[in-house]
């Protein structure tokens, strides 16, 4: 899926993401999850900002990465590098995941969840960081 | 890779911003081609030489290791 699509205001990838978040948030208000409806409606709202944040032409390169809104050759070149590494670490960290909900039978694997989202992120925006320094 | 991107850029006086924008590319991507730390495709390029109204091996100069 391309990351850059001019004709919309933010890419492509970051109209589905605040799509789901969208459309989780309706439908799990429908279920009656208020508190984590109005959750999934922040983040959703949080990632268009950071979308159209990213999109101005004074924004900068390593914004641009962190908010998947790239805008030439050189940011796909760079996001695909720093993404390279958030792949590999989703592999490894997906099977830690399984080994532990499996082991432990845990009802709280909506946590694990959460921690690993979490700690992807902060490999993404660790490597853009990384590789916007080296090119 | 040496380029002559920034005297040629001087030369025509543009700003690193007004050149990525005359050639599709970010200020930050001009930036990291005069400072030798990104090197184009073959496309940005041949659209670079085309700006200036010269060649690709005029403008840059693959060092050999």
């Amino acid at each position: 899926m391309s990351l850059r699509t001019d004709r919309l205001p933010i890419s492509g990838v970051n109209v589905v993401l605040v799509t789901a978040f969208v459309v989780g948030g309706l439908v799990t208000l429908a279920l009656g999850h208020v508190l984590q409806a109005v959750g999934l409606f922040l983040v959703g709202a949080g990632g268009l900002h950071c979308a159209l944040w990213a999109r101005r032409p004074s924004a900068r390169d390593v914004t641009r990465l962190n908010a998947l809104e790239w805008r030439d050759e050189r940011d796909r070149q760079l996001g695909k590098e720093a993404l390279s590494v958030v792949g590999a670490c989703a592999l490894v960290l997906s099977i830690v995941e399984l080994v532990v909900v499996s082991v432990l039978a845990l009802d709280a694997a909506l946590w694990l969840a959460w921690v690993q989202l979490v700690v992807l992120m902060t490999i993404w925006a660790l490597m853009n960081s990384i590789v916007v320094r080296r090119g | 890779m040496n380029s002559k991107v920034r005297e040629l850029r001087q030369a025509a006086g543009l700003s690193q911003a007004a050149l990525g924008e005359a050639v599709g590319v970010s200020r930050q991507t001009i930036n990291a081609l005069e400072t030798g730390r990104y090197d184009p495709s073959l496309t940005l390029a041949a659209r670079l030489a085309r700006h200036f109204g010269s060649t690709i091996e005029e403008i840059f100069d693959v060092v050999e290791d």
